[in-house]
């Protein structure tokens, strides 16, 4: 178990999906492509945060790196040994060291069983312990997510939400994984919550020498626990790098976009430019280059013909664009000029709070 | 707040004594079982407590039950036409009817259950089964114990076995659409991702959340299959005469309805009030047996 290592590496991952139209004669349309391409390597003890907006396929390339689900095409290798290769037995047996923290706490836990049996499964499965063994590490382990010990005899339907989300990353642990993938374990939780949920993965993550890969869409949240971002558009990773380098020098047009929609918490700051126009093409019918050459404002003739590879650049990031180099300095937050009517209402909020507060007293 | 509120102010019973105590607490639950357990106990133990051999004849016929007009102390609830003790026929008529709809609803909805979880889990195993099903949806429950009869003979068996094919396609059509839509929850990919085996995953995943509503509708069609048997031994496929069952006893009954409307109306009542406490039961088991439901 040294750190620096690599413990997992997807080659050339793909997903497909067949489409078919029809009522009588249900012809294939096309496929899918989910996924289409993506390598990426994790180290030990490394997030690996992989962002990009819904439908980019992020939750696909999840369950892809777990073998949920079976790739069109690519492997996948979990500290040496290929994902693929193995049979549903072994594959079963390799489920200790790789385990998953879902989106919905809501949908994620069989509301039959109990907390302790939802706990004690996954340890009874995988570790050979007596049962009096399995019940103090079930308890253990819900002290470890803050949760009390009487909360093993409640079913999930008793908890709140983020209490539920506590449950699920509790059974993600009880094996003692090397790995977790968490698949937007914040983003069905209220802002408040949220911030407790990623200081309890980023100390589990510590004290249980964790690697995480993180699936999101909130960027705040990414740029928190991250160690490495990559940036996914239409089932391909269009650029990958450490976070200060992401964030702080984005060498991708739509990384840009995605960094420039972040909301700045200060009034009155915001972005200069707009963001991004035109929706996500569909999956179906993707266009020809570039996939990105439609919504980018630096798309050249090259980037409608030619796709671009993931390279490296200077700086260290890797990128996937034709233009990263001719693109100007990225600047995030211009202070633009507020409109007179905010301007307006906000004072009116003001004197309105200060009114108020006067008629108290 | 929940989160915060003390250990003891929430305490709870322990898991196992739960489903149980709370049971109890609903009267619909006491009236509906305290019926069926009483049905069933007097069923079970007709030999015992019949006043008379129910197909002994030569009592007064058409005998209205004793609390009306006319009626006789000696026999509780009358005769019938042939001159039988009606309470007596009415006990064993009942033995036979739960027998047999308690054994098609084993048999038939044990294997609807099995076919319906199958096709949701296994999807390539989809369409085959759902079509067989299909197939056995066409045969008219008559029918089938018509043709049944022909080959094997009229009696107890064939209509045993025309009834618990007959509730397959159902039972395996309710329990595929419940077990689709548990397939759908992200729970079962939860189990997977542990590592469970499809064993597991087909039992204590998607099994036991369907169970709740698949097991409503079974208690509904015990209803259906008591009347379909009914049915057939009126057709004189199932029990001969004269043997007692209910189904048969109210079609004979019939004939006598408007100068004595006891001999048809009393096992018809039995078989309606079975029904009923059957059904509300289920209902009740239904809410017991869903967590979400407890504590209401």
């Amino acid at each position: 178990m040294k750190p620096g290592s690599i413990l997992l590496e997807a080659r050339n991952l793909t997903k497909h999906y067949p489409v078919r139209r029809g009522l009588v004669f249900r012809r294939e349309v096309g496929p899918v492509r989910a996924v289409d391409g993506v390598s990426l390597d994790l180290k030990r003890g490394e997030t690996l945060a992989i962002v990009g907006e819904s439908g980019c396929g992020k939750s696909t390339l999840a369950r892809l790196l777990l073998r949920l689900i079976e790739a069109t095409s690519g492997s996948v290798t979990f500290d040496g040994t290929n994902l693929q290769a193995l049979d549903r037995e072994a594959m079963r047996g390799m489920r200790r060291r790789m385990q998953m923290i879902f989106q919905d706490p809501y949908a994620s836990l069989n509301p039959r069983l109990s907390i302790r049996r939802i706990l004690i499964e996954p340890m009874a499965l995988h570790l050979k312990l007596s049962p009096s063994e399995l019940e103090r590490e079930m308890l253990s382990l819900l002290n470890v997510v803050g949760l009390q010990p009487f909360h093993a005899d409640r079913y999930p339907h008793e908890f709140s939400g983020g209490q539920r989300q506590r449950i699920g990353i509790a059974r993600a642990l009880a094996t003692k994984p090397d790995l977790v993938v968490c698949d937007e374990p914040v983003s069905a939780l209220d802002v408040s919550i949220q911030a407790h949920v990623i200081n309890l993965l980023e100390d589990l993550k510590r004290d249980f020498h964790l690697s995480y890969v993180f699936i999101a869409h909130d960027l705040a949240v990414v740029r928190h626990i991250a160690d490495r971002i990559a940036v996914m558009y239409l089932g391909e990773i269009v650029e990958i790098g450490d976070k200060g380098d992401v964030t702080r020098a984005p060498r991708h047009p739509y990384t840009r976009a995605l960094l420039a929609a972040v909301p700045h918490p200060e009034p009155g700051i915001r972005d200069a430019k707009p963001v991004l126009e035109g929706d996500l093409p569909s999956p179906l019918q993707q266009p020809a280059g570039c996939k990105f050459h439609p919504r980018c404002p630096f798309a050249v003739d090259r980037c409608k013909s030619e796709r671009p590879a993931l390279r490296p650049l200077p700086g260290g990031i890797e990128a996937a664009c034709h233009r990263a180099e001719h693109l100007p300095a990225w600047q995030r937050y211009r202070a633009a000029p507020i409109s007179a009517a905010i301007t307006a209402r906000q004072s009116a909020i003001a004197n309105a709070a200060k009114a108020k507060v006067a008629a108290d007293a | 707040m929940s989160s915060m509120t003390s250990p003891d102010a929430m305490s709870s019973s322990g898991t196992s004594g739960r489903r149980l105590t709370w049971l109890p607490r609903d009267p619909t639950v006491l009236l509906a079982g305290g019926m069926l357990v009483a049905i069933i106990a007097l069923a079970v133990s007709a030999p015992w407590i019949a006043p008379y051999d129910p197909y002994q004849t030569g009592h007064i016929p058409f005998l209205p039950p004793s609390f009306m007009d006319g009626g006789s102390p000696d026999f509780l609830l009358g005769t019938d036409q042939q001159g039988r003790d009606l309470l007596s026929r009415l006990l064993y008529g009942t033995r036979n009817t739960l027998l047999t709809g308690f054994l098609a609803v084993l048999f038939g909805g044990g294997t609807g259950v099995t076919l319906g979880i199958i096709a949701a889990y296994f999807q390539r195993l989809d369409p085959p089964i759902m079509r067989c099903v299909d197939v056995l949806l066409s045969f008219p429950a008559i029918l089938l114990g018509l043709s049944l009869a022909a080959v094997v003979g009229p009696g107890t068996l064939p209509v045993i076995i025309a009834l618990s094919i007959a509730a397959i396609p159902d039972v395996a059509r309710i329990t595929r659409s419940t077990a689709l839509v548990v397939m759908g929850q992200e729970y079962m990919e939860a189990g997977r991702a542990i590592g469970l085996s499809d064993s597991t995953l087909i039992v204590r995943y998607l099994g036991l959340n369907c169970i709740g509503s698949v097991f409503v509708f079974l208690t509904l069609r015990f209803g259906q299959v008591i009347l379909i048997g009914a049915a057939l031994s009126f057709l004189g496929l199932g029990v001969r005469p004269p043997e007692a069952e209910l189904g048969m006893m109210a079609s004979q009954g019939r004939d006598a309805l408007f100068f004595a409307a006891h001999i048809a109306t009393l096992p018809s009542l039995v078989i309606f009030v079975m029904v009923l406490c059957a059904n509300l039961l289920g209902d009740a088991l239904r809410d017991a047996l869903d967590p979400r439901m407890r504590n209401l």
